[in-house]
């Protein structure tokens, strides 16, 4: 890490933590200054995070997809950019930053843990179909991940709901069926990138060894999640599957997403440790 | 007599089902999930394999009882993944004929039939793919020629590489001339680009081509070239202290892991000295910070049969070093480069599908993304 980015990587760290608390304070004491002020304090660490990826761009002579590290940057940094884009774009959604702030806080963690370190790129790494395959994987877990905490969402405040007629605490947050429609439309996203993962990484597994599928553990697990997803799309499309049990659905397939993405390269020999390529 | 009817006409509904498919993929998808936990054979390393079976003995012999163990080697897998497509091709074909029979004009149909059938195609694509898919390795080294006859073949070259070597089609006349392979450093040391240029004759076809890491070379005969590994191959004289005579000189191709940069052992021929050597290059001062050049250098170690210490230091280009008995020198350095070679008829129609499936799946669920949400007044 440089100087720079370390300075404005643990800002937004700090920032992030301390959206969280408000917006979760904001919640539970129904106090709309403070989630429209967390609100702007995400806003602030989007934009800390954009100058820690501006300077390690800088830095390394590539734009920041290469490693666990990077991917961490570019995904919170995406997350907080739906996020942002979203409260613009729906009204009601300020209060979603209670799922965007910390999810990203999370990520950033785990990225720091897998030690960041500053190498150009090597011949392996040169090839647009791997910028498109990280573009795609990061499109597809962020928006798993925001699906997944939409979700959860929607559970709590069916519950509280149920529970006496009117969600007094989180009545700040967009009613159930919002939120179920919500995660709905960024499993359909996900869905999307994850197709589009799948196939940008076959082809660029095809140049760089001569073979397209290789049932590598995180390429094989990447086809468990897709299937998964895809059984997720069928219970809805096909069996009108809504509310409580889509939500639980989505919890559960998230679980596959997390193995793929941070769970999997740990536990088997994989191809997808990029670093070793060479 | 009814009940046994209405007993097929139930199974039949059940198999020409979705919630079939939906079973099936949930099959396919768990029967995956575990294999990737288990080590697979022929593909995990034998140590890992052992361990395992050491660790987890009774899971070990349910998992070969079933086939876990080989599970994407395994008729069964492939079995449900046919099933999949047989249902899929039901399915589609009920729904495009209940479409054009009763004009219904479902919404997002087509595009959801196209993905569907994208699947086919990548199914029929890569079953060609495994039935005909031929690969192997080729090893040069600069300044030789590469013919794929048994005759050319060095035997040694492939010992270490645990890979076939690939036969070209002897009446194409291919032929793969190495001319030379670079490899550009930073000033770390770190490599950040390689590329082979070689000569490629195909028939009376002659021609020059480069082929990098990621940028792989198409045959006319249809086989595609990718560069895989590289490794070193330094010319290297000793001679005796005393007599002054030269005990051997010649080129010798390091074994992996020398092109790693670890550490690689071997024998000279016809003598008791080993030499183990570490690839170390010295970064040669230059300006540019961006590509530096390095000169080429191993970290030595000379011994004889009875393990007695002979030379040990670093030996530069050019450079000789001095031990009690013998001196060594490094003369030249010649790269070798590992290609592999792969025809694979089944690859084209996996990329059409993959078009399909792509262009189709964006159709299909895009419009999705911009409808009104279901309730926008909170």
């Amino acid at each position: 890490m440089t100087q720079l980015e370390t300075i404005f990587f643990w800002t937004t760290v700090i920032i992030l933590a301390g959206a969280s608390s408000i917006f979760a304070a904001g919640l539970a004491f129904r106090k709309d200054v403070a989630i429209k002020g967390a609100f702007w304090i995400v806003a602030c660490a989007a934009a800390t995070l954009t100058i820690a990826i501006a300077s390690r761009w800088i830095a390394t002579g590539h734009f920041p997809l290469m490693d666990e590290y990077e991917n961490s940057l570019t995904a919170a940094w995406l997350i907080m950019a739906i996020y942002i884009g979203l409260r613009y774009k729906i009204r009601g959604l300020r209060s979603l930053g209670i799922v965007a702030a910390p999810i990203s806080l999370i990520i950033l963690g785990l990225g720091v843990m897998s030690g960041p370190r500053l190498s150009p790129l090597t011949p392996p790494y040169k090839s647009i179909w791997l910028y498109a395959h990280m573009t795609f994987s990061q499109l597809t877990v962020v928006s798993m991940l925001i699906a997944f905490g939409l979700a959860v969402l929607y559970l709590v405040k069916a519950r509280d709901k149920q529970a006496n007629g009117q969600s007094m605490r989180l009545e700040r947050l967009p009613t159930a069926e919002v939120l179920d429609d919500l995660s709905f439309r960024f499993i359909i996203f996900g869905y999307i990138t994850a197709t589009l993962m799948i196939i940008t990484g076959a082809i660029w597994a095809n140049h760089l060894w001569g073979n397209y599928w290789n049932w590598d553990p995180i390429e094989t697990w990447s086809l468990v999640t897709w299937l998964i997803y895809g059984i997720y799309l069928h219970t809805r499309f096909s069996y009108g599957w809504s509310g409580r049990r889509a939500s639980w659905f989505a919890i559960i397939a998230t679980i596959s997403v997390i193995i793929n993405f941070w769970g999997i390269a740990y536990v088997t020999n994989t191809f997808h440790i990029l670093s070793k390529l060479r | 007599m009814n009940r046994f009817k209405h007993g097929l006409i139930y199974l039949w509904q059940f198999l020409t089902s979705r919630l079939l498919a939906i079973i099936l993929m949930a099959v396919a998808a768990t029967a995956m999930a575990i294999a990737n936990i288990i080590p697979q054979q022929g593909r995990a390393p034998q140590a890992d394999i052992a361990q395992w079976e050491k660790a987890f003995p009774a899971a070990a012999k349910v998992a070969k009882a079933i086939g876990f163990d080989h599970l994407y080697n395994s008729v069964w897998f492939y079995a449900i993944f046919a099933l999949i497509i047989a249902s899929i091709c039901y399915c589609t074909s009920r729904r495009i004929y209940y479409e054009i029979k009763e004009h219904r004009h479902q919404r997002g149909l087509w595009p959801s039939i196209f993905f569907h059938v994208s699947f086919i195609v990548v199914f029929i694509g890569g079953l060609i793919s495994f039935q005909t898919r031929m690969s192997g390795a080729i090893i040069v080294t600069e300044g030789e020629t590469y013919s794929g006859s048994l005759l050319t073949i060095n035997s040694r070259d492939f010992l270490y590489q645990h890979e076939q070597p690939y036969f070209f089609d002897p009446d194409s006349g291919t032929a793969i001339t190495l001319e030379d392979f670079h490899i550009n450093r930073n000033s770390e040391g770190v490599i950040i680009d390689s590329y082979a240029n070689v000569i490629v004759t195909e028939g009376e076809e002659i021609r020059d081509a480069t082929i990098k890491v990621n940028k792989p070379l198409l045959l006319l005969s249809g086989e595609t070239i990718t560069l895989q590994n590289y490794g070193f191959a330094p010319r290297l004289s000793v001679t005796d202290n005393k007599t002054n005579t030269l005990v051997c000189d010649g080129f010798y191709k390091l074994p992996p892991p020398a092109n790693t940069d670890g550490t690689t052992s071997f024998r000279l021929p016809y003598t008791d000295i080993t030499i183990k050597a570490r690839y170390e290059p010295v970064l040669e001062k230059v300006r540019s910070k961006i590509k530096s050049k390095f000169i080429p250098a191993f970290q030595i170690l000379v011994t004889d049969g009875y393990g007695k210490e002979h030379i040990k230091g670093l030996l530069k280009m050019g450079e000789t070093l001095k031990g009690d008995t013998i001196s060594i020198t490094l003369k030249d350095m010649k790269y070798w480069v590992k290609f592999t070679v792969v025809k694979d008829q089944g690859i084209r129609i996996v990329y059409a599908g993959f078009l399909l499936a792509a262009v189709s799946i964006t159709w299909r669920l895009l419009p999705l993304l911009f409808r009104r949400l279901k309730d926008d007044t909170a």
